[in-house]
């Protein structure tokens, strides 16, 4: 290949990876941090991530402000009703228009190791990696758990 | 020769309808077997610091189920659901004694755990044993518990997360599962409490 020809496709590949990043969106909404009870320094995060993008996404890891580690991890259920929480050392894929559901009794980020006890009303300072928008910063509300009601 | 092939295969095909028959009619026993022998003694401390052993079941309607304070999710979610379930029964709920049973003892101190339990409900009684007594309580309940280290190092634990019904004899009598709905969880304990 001659110069003018990689600077040509050089061109070609900037101009594509610069569309994708502009079609690359990623978006979280209902996100909360369920207060923990007195004395327990682990939090479960949720809540709703969306990737308007053309391929999939990633996420990929977590950290947590005033805390050792966030992980990622599923409560799972298996035969007998021997439930585990699986941590899900890949991260979790998120695919273009499906929301990623964060929710009690299911996929959570588990923040481990926090200095001080969130109290509901407050908020954490949440850093969220993904495979290719990169680190996306959110403050996570801290709510206290909603009680449990009858379906109706 | 095509015929030869055409028995080879069905015999094949036979072969494995009676692998199939002999695996699924096994596993029936097994859950079976597993339901009948849920159950027998144990002896722990509640968060209130009294003992509660297999004999306190006997005239009660009990409810147990197993976990750790730890836990980010799915104690916290089952601890609300229990409360709700007992609430929506009203004076029913009142009939049955529910229990919280730590895996992680190592961690989960009397006082610790009366703290955890009463920041939920003041219908559920935390209770916690010596590394032994959950020994002895886990090979009667058929419970699973595992720790699982962390890179922090910390660490987590794996368990079963049902919830078990017991009769006023002490002996199984049901058991609600994660996927169980509200309406499906408050039938069943009825069912505990006019049968049970």
């Amino acid at each position: 290949m001659t110069a003018a020809g990689r600077l040509a496709l050089a061109s070609i590949l900037l101009a594509t990876s610069a569309m994708a990043t502009d079609q690359h969106v990623i978006g979280i909404e209902e996100h909360w941090v369920a207060e923990p009870p007195p004395g327990v320094p682990v939090a479960a995060a949720y809540g709703v991530i969306t990737c308007r993008c053309i391929t999939s996404d990633r996420l990929i890891s977590v950290a947590a402000g005033g805390a050792s580690m966030g992980e990622f991890h599923a409560t799972t259920s298996g035969d007998g009703g021997v439930v585990a929480m699986r941590r899900l050392d890949d991260g979790i894929e998120i695919r273009p228009g499906v929301p990623l559901v964060l929710a009690p009794g299911g996929l959570h980020i588990m923040i481990t190791g926090l200095e001080e006890r969130p109290r509901a009303g407050g908020g954490i300072h949440v850093t969220l990696v993904f495979e290719r928008a990169g680190a996306v910063d959110v403050v996570f509300p801290v709510m206290a758990r909603p009680a449990v009601v009858a379906e109706e | 020769m095509r015929r030869r092939h055409l028995v080879q295969g069905i015999l094949a095909g036979l072969l494995v309808v009676a692998t199939v028959i002999g695996v699924m009619e096994l596993h029936r026993r097994q859950t079976e077997d597993v339901e009948a022998v849920i159950g027998g003694p144990f002896s722990m401390l509640a968060h209130d610091g009294a003992r509660v052993t297999h004999e306190d079941l006997t005239g009660r309607r009990s409810l147990l189920f197993f976990g750790f304070t730890y836990c980010p999710d799915i104690c916290p979610t089952t601890l609300l659901q229990v409360a709700a379930w007992l609430e929506a029964m009203e004076e029913k709920g009142d009939l049955i004694d529910a229990y919280f049973v730590t895996v992680d003892p190592e961690r989960d101190t009397v006082e610790r755990m009366a703290e955890y339990v009463t920041y939920f409900s003041d219908r559920i009684t935390g209770l916690v044993g010596t590394a032994d007594e959950l020994r002895q309580m886990a090979d009667s309940y058929r419970l699973y518990y595992a720790r699982i280290d962390l890179d922090d190092g910390s660490y987590t634990m794996d368990h079963t997360a049902a919830v078990y019904l017991m009769d006023a004899e002490g002996r199984f009598f049901d058991a609600i599962t994660m996927t169980a709905s509200f309406d499906e969880a408050v039938a069943k304990l009825t069912r505990l409490v006019e049968d049970g």
